[in-house]
């Protein structure tokens, strides 16, 4: 099954020249519905795009609640460090078997401890599973662009300070096929102002019902 | 009664149990059969069902049980990990658990990257790259595919990690242990099958249930193909399957149908006992079914039996009625008729009897009770002595004559009554003819004073009304043993000696001399050669001459017949022509003497002799209605003129002789014949009898003239009879004359005519010649002789 992204309208609009742009990007699924907690990398397609003012670098905590990890997608640039917390009252486990995290982390938290924070320097997604409770998942986004967010529950991203130019927009969801490659497309952002919406093809989700059989 | 009303019965209920049980058998067989059939359907088409939720719930939980070990941390971390050989040591300890032949690591890509079973597999492609995607999106995928000619669930799961890093595939074989496994577990029938259609209606079996029946598995290949969710009664054999397809979701590969299978016979198989139960009732029926039709039969037969052998009792002439019975119905009727009949049958036998045993007219035994009755009288004292008395009533014949046979039958009931009082108890009184009873006497000394007795009884006269007959009793004895020890021939004996007495004016108890009876098969030969003698020769006529006692010529011969028996020599003509009148050959013998008569008169006549021929009539004679036209016949062939011959009748034979006869020989007279009485003077002919007859001639009995010379009264009468017969105008010829004395008595006397041995006796043809022309007398010439 192929993936395929569709650019349906890009509207551009300008102010002033060289002023950065707020993008927002309207995601959904191939059955046009609002996508949640999809990231959107922005690329620009020229090198000589300015970089823009870099966000202030923080620490992104991801707590362990109800059994959950909370946000279930959490976009970290790179080079920043990632903080679990165990908010539930019973043990979590906190592992990932992905390449990215140097080294694959696996440990265990009590209840209300905090990890060592954890540097993250290679781009990419990192799955983040709880060998305890094997429907807990949490999806590190490493990402490497200046510009990425994730859609919130109305399936919208924002990026700010976009300056006016051609970009190729990366698209990841937790329920792209496994092995898929990450669907792209580009957008090009002119004025202060800017839109698009893109669709992507994802998995349907999995019945709410599954964790109750484990 | 060799297939009787027992056993027709018997036969026919026994037949009708039979039917209509077999009937009710063979209805309940094919209403429990199609009922079966019908139920095994319904039951088929729930394990088809049930076989598909069992499939499909074995198959999630083998799905589960995949996905389970697809958590297990080690293995993800050596699929993480890419530790090939770690992977593949813990696919294939888990894919025991699960029942896999079969565990395969493929990548997220659909590459192979290790396999269990089939190392050479590992870098290529995974089979069924759509499962890929479902096992993606739903945690797992299942389905059923063949591989190899056999069917495997196929299991593809992702390996979670936390993310889907890669598939794990897992083969588990649907083989019979699986079949059977899935059987035992459930309701499901013993047959199960698993077949895969080959195309043109070809299913090969994937796997069968082990402990079932093969038939399934031997019907499908050649079979038609299974008609899906519908129940089908399949043949095989003696056997028959109902037998039920349905279609498995086959991911991959031709369709598999899983066939569930119920044996006909096996479903029948409790009704086994129902079965024999019925036999077993059947048998029990048929035993109560002869028992009883032999009960009803027997109280239906058993009375036809006691009346057909009731009937056999009456045809055997037993005719004590059947005891009556109280049964009212058929039988009874029938009982109560064949009782009557019987009483009925016993009167009309006993009549038939009593009128077979009896006289109509007197009421008396008849001939043949007495001889029966005298037989056994005979039979219990032989040798003894005893006598058989026949009485008879003289004159009786005229006295029928006279007053009818109606009268003769009062007379002889009235005789009959006299003669049984008279006989007493051992008489045994019979009318054994129409003219005499018979009586026993049980002994000679007895015999005499029974038969004066019997004779007194019936006295002298008999009365009815105005009319009175003078009767008498002349009885005839045969005494036994002497003349006989059968009754049969004391009868004839005693008969023979009866007509002796019947005979006679007085002294009218005779009894049986032998010497005087001739022997009666003496006489029946005696008879058969008189008839040959009549035809072939042997009889001469002798004429004995008659002389003119006016002109001493031989005027006239009476012919004789004369016999000589080739055997016996002479044979006295009063013994043959009584013979032939009794047997009713007098004609023929009077015809012979006519012929004769006539021919020897023709001959005298051509030789100039005027000889006139006289012969004999007997009283036979004159009931021959021909006599007359014989006569004249062969007057005219021989050319003799009727007044050469004269018809000589007895005196007696005449008397009481019918109209018929008389007008017979008058009109012989009126011919020219003349008609002599012989024997005149001993019989009890009146003149003015006489006076009524064509006679010219009387002949004087030789009685009278034998001793003319010696008895004055002879003489007289002869005398007497001359004078009166003159007058009357008849000519008088005396027989009898022997001697000188007499012969001119009557020529004194003016009689015409003179015979006897003075003269001669009768003589043969020749001797006759010689005597008129030799002797003392001549013959009296035609006067118109030359």
């Amino acid at each position: 099954m192929r993936f395929h992204l569709a650019l349906s309208f890009l509207l551009l609009t300008a102010s002033l020249p060289g002023a950065a742009a707020t993008l927002k990007l309207q995601i959904s699924d191939q059955g046009g519905k609002s996508l949640a907690d999809a990231v959107a990398s922005l690329y620009p397609e020229a090198p000589d795009v300015a970089p823009g003012k870099p966000m202030p670098p923080h620490d992104h905590f991801i707590d362990q609640k109800d059994e959950t990890f909370v946000p279930l997608v959490e976009v970290v640039p790179l080079g920043e460090v990632v903080i679990f917390r165990n908010s539930d009252r019973t043990r979590h486990h906190v592992y990932t078997f992905s390449p990215l995290a140097t080294p694959p982390f696996d440990f265990i938290l009590k209840p209300n401890e905090v990890s060592a924070p954890i540097h993250l320097t290679k781009p990419g997604v990192i799955p983040v599973g709880c060998n305890i409770h094997d429907f807990m998942i949490n999806y590190l986004v490493v990402t490497d662009s200046r510009w990425a967010a994730k859609s919130d529950d109305k399936g919208s991203v924002t990026l700010a300070d976009v300056p006016p130019g051609t970009y190729t927009v990366k698209l990841w969801h937790p329920r792209l096929r496994p092995g898929a490659a990450q669907p792209s497309q580009t957008v090009t952002v002119a004025g202060d102002q800017a839109s698009a919406s893109l669709s992507m093809t994802v998995m349907a989700p999995p019945r709410e019902d599954d964790r109750d059989h484990y | 009664m060799a297939f009787g009303f027992r056993n027709r019965l018997a036969v026919f209920m026994m037949a009708t149990l039979v039917v209509v049980q077999g009937a009710t058998a063979l209805t309940v067989y094919r209403v429990t059969r199609q009922a079966l059939v019908t139920q095994s359907e319904h039951r088929l088409i729930g394990s088809a069902e049930l076989f598909a939720q069992q499939l499909e719930a074995v198959s999630q939980r083998v799905a589960d049980s995949v996905q389970v070990l697809s958590l297990d941390y080690p293995l993800r971390q050596a699929v993480a990990s890419q530790n090939d050989q770690t992977v593949l040591s813990a696919l294939r300890n888990h894919g025991r658990r699960v029942g896999a032949t079969r565990m395969q690591w493929i990548g997220l890509d659909g590459t192979i990257r290790g396999d269990t079973a089939v190392p050479a597999s590992v870098g290529k492609a995974f089979d069924f790259p759509d499962m890929l995607d479902d096992a993606a999106s739903d945690g797992k995928a299942r389905g059923i595919s063949i591989l190899g000619g056999k069917a495997y669930w196929i299991v593809l799961v992702p390996v979670i990690a936390p993310i889907p890093i890669a598939y794990i595939g897992a083969h588990i074989p649907l083989d019979d242990a699986m079949i059977d496994s899935l059987r035992r577990l459930s309701s499901l029938p013993p047959e199960v099958v698993l077949a895969a259609n080959k195309g043109e209606g070809h299913w090969e079996v994937l796997a069968k249930s082990v402990e079932g029946p093969d038939v399934l598995a031997q019907l499908l290949p050649n079979g038609a193909p299974p008609v899906l969710f519908k129940p089908v009664l399949m043949h095989q054999g003696a056997r028959s399957d109902i037998v039920m397809a349905s279609a498995l979701d086959v991911r991959h590969g031709p369709a598999i149908v899983a066939v569930v299978g119920l044996s006909l016979d096996e479903a029948l198989k409790p009704y086994d006992p129902v079965i024999f139960a019925a036999l077993g009732l059947l048998l029990i029926g048929l035993f109560a079914a002869l028992f009883g039709t032999g009960l009803i039969a027997r109280s239906v037969a058993r009375p036809l039996e006691v009346l057909a052998a009731v009937a056999r009792r009456i045809a055997g002439g037993d005719y004590t009625p059947p005891e009556p019975t109280t049964q009212t119905d058929e039988i009874g009727q029938l009982n109560g008729a064949l009782g009557n009949m019987v009483v009925a049958i016993g009167e009309r036998e006993e009549r038939i009897r009593f009128q077979a045993s009896h006289d109509a007219v007197t009421g008396l035994p008849n001939r043949v009770s007495l001889i029966e009755e005298v037989d056994a009288v005979l039979r219990d004292r032989p040798g003894k002595e005893a006598a058989m008395l026949l009485v008879g009533v003289p004159r009786l014949q005229e006295i029928v004559n006279t007053l009818g046979h109606d009268f003769r039958d009062r007379l002889m009931r009235f005789v009959g009554e006299r003669l049984r009082d008279a006989a007493g108890e051992d008489g045994h009184v019979a009318r054994v003819s129409d003219i005499a009873f018979a009586a026993w006497s049980p002994s000679w000394r007895q015999a005499e004073r029974r038969a004066n007795a019997l004779s007194a009884a019936v006295g002298d006269v008999y009365r009815e009304g105005d009319v009175t007959v003078d009767i008498a009793a002349a009885v005839g004895i045969a005494l036994a043993p002497e003349h006989g020890n059968q009754a049969g021939l004391l009868l004839q004996r005693a008969d023979i000696a009866l007509h002796d007495a019947l005979a006679r004016v007085e002294d009218r108890i005779v009894i049986y001399d032998p010497d005087k009876d001739q022997h009666r098969s003496d006489r029946l030969s005696l008879m058969r050669d008189l008839r040959e003698a009549l035809e072939v020769g042997g009889l001469n006529l002798h004429c004995q001459p008659k002389v003119d006692l006016g002109s001493n010529l031989v005027a006239g011969a009476e012919g004789l017949v004369r016999w000589t028996h080739p055997v016996r020599g002479f044979v006295s003509p009063d013994s043959f022509i009584g013979l032939a009148e009794e047997t009713g050959n007098i004609r023929r013998l009077t015809n012979w003497v006519l012929e004769s008569g006539v021919r020897q008169a023709a001959d005298w006549n051509r030789r100039g002799m005027r000889i006139r021929m006289s012969v004999n009539l007997s009283v036979r004679d004159l009931g021959d209605p021909q006599l007359a036209e014989r006569v004249l016949g062969l007057l005219k062939e021989h050319s003799v003129d009727p007044s050469d011959v004269v018809l000589e009748i007895t005196e007696s034979a005449i008397m009481g002789e019918p109209d018929a006869a008389i007008r017979m020989l008058r009109n012989l007279a009126d011919q020219g014949i003349d008609l002599s009485i012989d024997d005149f003077g001993v019989g009890q002919s009146s003149f003015a009898y006489l006076r009524r007859l064509p006679v010219r001639e009387i002949k004087i009995d030789k009685s009278f003239v034998l001793k003319l010379g010696d008895s004055p009264e002879d003489a007289t009468i002869v005398r007497s009879i001359v004078e009166l017969g003159h007058n009357l105008g008849y000519k008088v010829t005396a027989e009898g004359v022997e001697d000188e004395g007499s012969f001119s008595f009557l020529r004194e006397i003016g009689c015409d005519y003179a015979q006897g041995y003075y003269i001669s006796k009768a003589l043969p043809s020749d001797g006759f010649d010689r005597f008129v022309t030799e002797g003392r007398w001549s013959a009296r010439l035609r006067e118109t002789a030359p």
